[in-house]
């Protein structure tokens, strides 16, 4: 039989039919309505202060892998920023409509993201977004290297790109400090998490090839790592240059 | 008669025993070759008698035992007498022996063996004839072999097989291979053999089968000589090789086994059997080729040591020879790869060791700062041109081989025309583009003075042979362009049709794209010709003549078609840009120029090149004393740069007496700083062309200097040439190629990025591997593009958002986005 009163409901509470009912709706917006700093001036959104204070009420560390999936949740466009629309959007979509669901929905977070790849692929590639300058294309370098840092070896990560005898993520960003590289690009932010998820795989990088497409960052990279990390390996090579 | 007749014929009383004797006697004098006394019809009325009653079993089986009687005693006994202690000598002892002593007792045997064979040929045919009803009869119904066929058999086993002796355990079939071997070595030893015996003898094999089934490949030749043939051949085909690429050189060997196939040809021809000839050439193909291909390719004298000397003959035998075991004669071709490589590298080293090689000292310190650098850039032209020549010589030389020794073979083609890319392409020689580029910069404005039509198209044939090896045509482009462009500014060339010929031969070779520039600098040169008469019409239909008036000849040349960069000094940027202060008399002309030509061309707008123009002048040297005592008045047309000219005007206006400075100079002419040094040691450093005195006077020219009008100025000639340091086609130093190198990068980087668009707009979606080599197969025509540079482009335009990584496709995909 057709349920016609509730498919109704569900179009006009966003039509997406898992969206939250217009009831957490409005207790959302009324929760964000408590962090807003300005609301005469700025009613949709709220900054720094009011972040910090939202976070801290959730037992979301600001310095933590954890606040980056707060951020994507509710689609907070840059550091310590959240708007109207994205935390009301986000958290009802997960039916998480008081500040106590929210902590609960952290506190789940904490325990699932170092085993769940997909989530923290969803992450990680909000993650460029959140940290490029509003109207560029790139992340500046020291951003980019910080939220790698963030990323790749934060104790919540699915992608811990470190080994033994490859401190990978040291490496990366060490590389990056020496290179003449200002910002980085999308596609090479995009790249780089493949390339990581592959480096774990097979540490002697035997994947890599000149003639595939990798950025050319990472080739780059791949040579100052046989160069400058594994030099023993790299004799043979450098004979046959000369 | 008639009734005993009948009586034989039906009873049953014939006594075969007494038909048996008979026959039998008949026989032994037939063997003994007594048969004439006997009746042929009456013996064959025997043995039909005998058959008829059913007694053909019988006769059958006593003519064949009478066979092998008379065999394994007379025929036996006759064979026996033939064997000496010289024939029996084992094989291994063979060599120790008198060879004319093994030869005759071989031969002695073998016309034995071959007399026995033939008289039981020519007898068991009489049998047979005899016998003719029994093996119509007695035979096809049983379906026993002939008895002349069963006969031959028991030669096989009752001679051949048989044991040598009671004391030699060899069958005589054995020592006959042996005997014929034997004979076949000396033959190939040099020695006379009678060919025509053995050729019996192998007959008798051939005859003759390994067992009663008698397949045709079971030939007792094919299963026991020919066999022991090859096998003994190959050993010593083994050893010869051995030998030979010890102690002789590759030529000869190449012609010792030429030799050796046409030996082996005709000896189964006329010794042994056709049968053979296919197998015995693979045996010494096989070990005097196949197995020592490498070696005698890399001999001492091998394949290199006949380039060099040009061995043709040698080569083409050297050719033979290898196509004859590998159709793509991989040894040959590497050798010959390499040794090109080699000598293009050779030649590629000469021209940098000539280029840069010390240049001679100046022979007088007050030349001027130009002179030495002068002599160091046609040292390096020269180089140039000996390198153009050389090349074209290692490829005439090639030619030269390919052609008489490898009959244009075209795998051979391919591999030469691949090396001689490979040198002149070579990383590390990247001047060829410019040397081919100077070479014919050469040729248009010396090289083909006084030549036949025919010669200069030869010139340029040449140019264009070397330019289809270049891979990087943009990079010659850019050469041209530059060289071409000093060439038509500088009226350097000597024939404007030449010019032409040579755009129209690149037009053919590298396609309307490459020459679209360089025919767009020709038009210039031929509208501003108009342009220059158009506009000095126009000034005579102004009215009065005036009498001082100048003469301006001028070239409009579109920026973007003309590398204008390279006609600067090269050291100042500055320079591009500063405007010089002309004096009234040529600023007067210039601004009528600029309108005469915007109201033909309105919205175009002039830039000034001064420092690209040369201007004749009339100088009048006043009555000053002179070192030889005279006083004379001395008018000279000087031909100076659009620089100098502005300088010495300056001194038009000033007494005798009085000087400038170089810092006054400059600020009243705006000339850079480096064209004024440049100029001002021109017309006061250089000795022939002192037209200022410089004070003080030293070769360098500091802000502070003083220049005086040299009134004294004295010279040999009316007309004075005023040169102006460095300017000409000459060899680029390291930096001016990084610079051009550099450029053409940049270029490139553009062509690059297009083609990539054009491909990725046409296919929508494309894998990487498959995006690059569709980007170069695209740029294959201008160059080759490094894929490192193709990245970088990809990524740059994935950046800009022109394309998107295909996320999750199982090979790197690019989707272009509309």
């Amino acid at each position: 039989s057709w349920n016609v009163e509730a498919a109704a409901n569900s179009f006009f509470s966003g039509g997406t039919g898992s969206g939250g009912s217009s009831a957490s709706k409005s207790s959302l917006n009324k929760l964000f309505d408590k962090y807003r700093e300005d609301p005469t001036n700025s009613p949709d959104k709220v900054n720094a202060d009011g972040s910090m204070k939202y976070l801290n009420d959730i037992n979301a560390d600001p310095e933590c892998l954890e606040y980056i999936a707060v951020a994507e949740i509710i689609q907070a466009p840059t550091v310590a920023e959240m708007t109207r629309e994205g935390f009301v959007d986000g958290w009802s979509a997960l039916g998480c409509d008081t500040i106590s669901k929210q902590k609960a929905h952290v506190e789940s977070l904490k325990r699932s993201l170092p085993t769940s790849l997909e989530a923290f692929t969803k992450i990680y590639k909000f993650t460029f977004g959140f940290a490029k300058p509003e109207g560029s294309k790139q992340v500046l370098l020291d951003f980019a290297i910080a939220y790698w840092e963030l990323l790749f070896e934060s104790p919540l990560s699915a992608v811990k790109w470190t080994l033994p005898n490859s401190p990978w993520s040291q490496w990366w960003a060490e590389f990056l400090r020496t290179s003449v590289k200002q910002s980085i690009s999308k596609d090479v932010w995009t790249e780089t998490l493949k390339f990581a998820q592959m480096t774990l795989n097979d540490e002697s990088m035997s994947f890599w090839s000149e003639e595939a497409s990798w950025p050319s960052v990472i080739d780059e990279f791949v040579d100052w790592v046989k160069k400058e990390k594994r030099p023993a390996e790299e004799v043979v090579d450098e004979e046959m240059e000369y | 008669m008639k009734s005993a007749r009948a009586k034989g014929l039906h009873g049953d009383d014939i006594d075969f025993e007494n038909t048996w004797g008979t026959l039998a006697s008949a026989f032994r004098e037939i063997h003994t070759k007594n048969a004439s006394r006997l009746s042929y019809e009456e013996l064959y009325r025997h043995a039909y008698r005998v058959v008829l009653k059913k007694k053909g079993e019988d006769l059958y089986k006593r003519v064949l035992g009478f066979e092998r009687d008379w065999l394994s005693t007379e025929v036996h006994n006759s064979i026996q007498a033939l064997l000496t202690p010289n024939l029996l000598v084992s094989a291994q002892a063979v060599g120790t022996s008198n060879t004319n002593e093994r030869r005759v007792a071989g031969e002695k045997f073998l016309k034995g063996l071959r007399q026995a064979w033939g008289d039981h040929q020519v007898c068991m045919s009489m049998l047979a004839d005899v016998l003719m009803y029994m093996d119509r009869v007695y035979c096809q119904d049983n379906r026993h072999p002939s008895i002349y066929t069963a006969a031959m058999v028991l030669f096989r086993v009752d001679i051949l097989n048989h044991p040598v002796s009671d004391t030699d355990a060899r069958a005589v079939l054995d020592l006959l291979n042996r005997v014929i071997l034997d004979q076949i070595q000396m033959e190939r030893d040099g020695d006379v053999i009678d060919k025509y015996l053995i050729k019996m003898c192998v007959g008798m094999l051939e005859s003759l089968h390994e067992d009663e089934a008698e397949a045709e490949d079971q030939r007792l030749y094919n299963t026991s000589f020919e066999l022991e043939y090859l096998t003994t051949s190959k050993e010593f085909y083994r050893k010869e090789a051995e030998f030979l690429l010890r102690d002789s050189d590759a030529g000869a060997y190449c012609r010792h086994t030429r030799k050796r196939l046409d030996q082996e040809e005709d000896r189964c021809k006329s010794t042994l059997s056709e049968v053979t000839t296919p197998k015995i050439q693979k045996v010494v193909e096989h070990e005097l080729i196949k197995n020592r291909i490498h070696e005698l390719v890399e001999m001492e004298s091998g394949v290199r040591f006949m380039i060099d000397n040009d061995r043709l003959d040698e080569l083409e035998l050297m050719f033979d020879l290898n196509s004859r075991v590998d159709d793509k004669k991989m040894e040959l071709v590497r050798a010959v790869q390499k040794r090109i490589v080699e000598m293009g590298a050779d030649v590629n080293n000469a021209a940098v060791a000539a280029s840069t090689a010390p240049a001679p000292a100046p022979d007088a310190p007050d030349k001027g700062k130009g002179q030495p650098q002068e002599k160091n850039s046609n040292q390096q032209t020269i180089a140039a041109i000996k390198w153009v020549e050389d090349v074209l010589q290692l490829k005439d030389k090639f030619d030269g081989i390919l052609r008489t020794s490898f009959g244009m073979d075209q795998p051979l083609q391919t591999a030469v025309t691949r090396s001689f890319g490979d040198f002149i392409n070579s990383v590390s020689f990247p001047r060829s583009s410019e040397y081919i580029s100077l070479f014919i910069d050469e040729n248009m404005k010396k090289g083909i003075k006084n030549k036949t039509e025919l010669e200069i198209d030869a010139v340029l044939e040449k140019a264009i042979v070397l330019l289809r090896y270049v891979q990087d045509k943009d990079l010659f482009e850019r050469y041209y362009k530059k060289h071409l462009c000093r060439r038509l500014l500088m009226n350097k060339s000597i024939s404007n049709d030449v010019e032409k010929q040579m755009i129209s031969k690149m037009k053919i070779e590298l396609g309307n794209n490459f020459t679209l520039k360089l025919e767009a600098m020709f038009k210039d040169m031929t509208i501003s010709e108009e342009l220059t008469s158009g506009f000095k019409k126009h000034v005579e239909g102004l009215g009065d003549k005036d009498p001082k008036r100048i003469d301006l000849a001028i070239n409009v040349l579109t920026s973007m078609t003309w590398p204008l960069e390279t006609m600067s000094s090269g050291d100042d940027e500055e320079g591009k840009r500063t405007k010089c202060h002309f004096p009234p008399a040529l600023e007067r002309i210039k601004r009528g120029f600029e309108k005469y030509y915007s109201e033909k061309h309105s919205g175009r707008q002039i830039t000034w090149l001064a420092n690209m123009g040369s201007a004749d002048i009339k100088a009048v040297f006043p009555k000053v004393p002179q070192k030889d005592g005279t006083t004379k008045e001395r008018r000279h047309e000087l031909n100076v740069s659009t620089y100098a000219m502005v300088i010495l005007l300056l001194f038009n206006e000033l007494p005798a007496d009085q000087h400038l400075t170089f810092e006054e100079i400059q600020a009243q002419t705006n000339i850079p700083h480096s064209d004024l040094v440049r100029n001002l040691q021109s017309l006061a450093v250089a000795a022939k062309t002192r037209i200022l005195i410089k004070e003080p006077m030293s070769k360098d020219v500091k802000p502070t200097d003083k220049f005086f009008f040299n009134e004294g100025f004295k010279g040999a000639f009316l007309r004075i040439k005023v040169g102006v340091v460095a300017n000409g086609n000459k060899v680029e130093s390291d930096r001016e190629r990084r610079e051009t190198e550099k450029k053409n990068d940049d270029s490139r980087g553009f062509c690059i990025e297009a083609a990539v668009v054009r491909i990725m707009k046409q296919r929508k979606e494309l894998s990487h591997q498959q995006l690059v080599a569709e980007t170069l197969n695209q740029l294959a025509a201008q160059f080759k593009p490094e894929v490192n540079m193709i990245k970088k482009r990809i990524e740059s335009l994935i950046e800009r958002e022109y394309l998107e990584r295909i996320e999750g496709a199982k090979v790197d995909s690019y989707r272009y986005l509309a």
